[in-house]
């Protein structure tokens, strides 16, 4: 992610502590379950805290490469504010947004902001272990087809259940998540995911044809790394950036 | 080739990313799981079962638009967004026009 400068190793702000080092939000001395987009954008806005930010330069900083509407750019910004407070982040109508939090110590020295798994295989750009949850069967086929043509290797399964068990029991480095399913949807997966630290360290994209913002909302409250409307562009996942959102 | 069921571009674009014999097997999965779901709706209405039915209208606008099969899409679309109707017209029409852009996609998908 493009910041104004060098990411300080532990920022305080009141109740909150940022750790980029582990891409991680503490409240009240509590991890907090957030999306990669919108820890990204707390990132950017706290970096830019002294001035407010273009929406264009905030996209560009948490979307890098790939085209975006504004839209998911306020759906991150509200659940930033779910778990902030709506106060945190201040609209400038016609401007952008800025962060209204001041720092209540000086950030620690300059430590390396790599992700706590970076060094494992399977990051964008290289063979991946995919997981593509959806009762549909023409888009599971759609989804992982495009993805095998992609180079990497793909587990389908038809509900959440299925996806549960094989997260329990095998590796992935990404988890492709519709959320309309019988037995188990997505936002009961996203739910079970977060209570669960080794399966909070598969991203989630969600790809869905929801079309109402609450449930994009909800699923990036839950969790969500990312959202990608169906039927899915295949360019959105050739971009390394739309395929792992964790790949700074 | 323009039919008046789906939407040349899309239908174009997804044969260049996905491989034209891949594409053939998506759409003969298709026109086997929409009689399915088709049902569903049906079953759905016949037992009063919102969730049921929202999720088989969710089901087939998402298929249709991957094919860009517009006009279907947007009739799956309302009975989603409008939700269980109090009679079978809304089902009907969506299936009267599922008919002939099963048959157009597969001419498509072969030609």
């Amino acid at each position: 992610m493009n910041t104004d400068g060098a990411l300080p190793d532990r920022w305080v702000f009141g109740r909150f502590v940022l750790v980029p080092s582990e891409r991680r939000l503490r409240v009240d001395g509590q991890a907090v379950a957030l999306g990669s987009r919108a820890y990204d954008l707390l990132v950017a806005l706290a970096a830019r805290r002294e001035r407010v930010v273009p929406n264009e330069e905030l996209i560009a900083a948490v979307w890098p490469g790939l085209v975006v509407e504004d839209n998911n750019l306020q759906v991150q910004v509200s659940a930033l504010r779910k778990v902030l407070g709506a106060q945190a982040i201040a609209t400038v109508p016609g401007r952008g947004y800025q962060f209204t939090v001041a720092p209540s110590e000086p950030a620690t020295p300059f430590a390396s902001p790599t992700l706590p798994d970076a060094g494992r295989e399977g990051r964008a750009g290289r063979l991946a272990r995919l997981l593509v949850v959806d009762d549909n069967k023409v888009n599971r086929l759609m989804l992982a087809r495009t993805l095998e043509l992609l180079g990497h290797e793909v587990v389908s399964v038809d509900n959440g259940r299925s996806a549960l068990a094989a997260l329990r029991s095998d590796r992935f480095d990404l988890m492709l998540l519709d959320i309309q399913m019988p037995e188990m949807d997505g936002f009961d997966l996203l739910e079970r995911r977060a209570s669960e630290p080794a399966m909070h360290e598969v991203p989630v994209i969600v790809t869905s044809a929801l079309e109402g913002v609450a449930d994009v909302a909800r699923c990036i409250e839950l969790g969500a790394d990312d959202f990608l409307h169906k039927p899915v562009n295949p360019v959105l996942l050739r971009a390394p950036a739309g395929l792992d959102p964790r790949a700074r | 080739m323009d039919t008046p069921f789906i939407d040349p571009h899309t239908f174009d674009e997804l044969q260049a990313n996905a491989g034209a014999d891949f594409v053939v097997e998506l759409v003969d999965t298709f026109a086997e799981e929409a009689p399915r779901l088709l049902a569903e709706l049906r079953q759905a209405l016949a037992t009063a079962s919102p969730e049921r039915f929202r999720r088989a209208a969710h089901s087939l606008k998402s298929n249709c638009s991957t094919f860009g099969a517009t006009r279907v899409a947007a009739l799956a679309r309302t009975l989603e967004t409008d939700g269980l109707p109090p009679d079978a017209t809304g089902v009907d029409a969506l299936a009267a026009e599922l008919v002939p852009t099963l048959a157009a996609l597969k001419a498509l998908a072969r030609r």
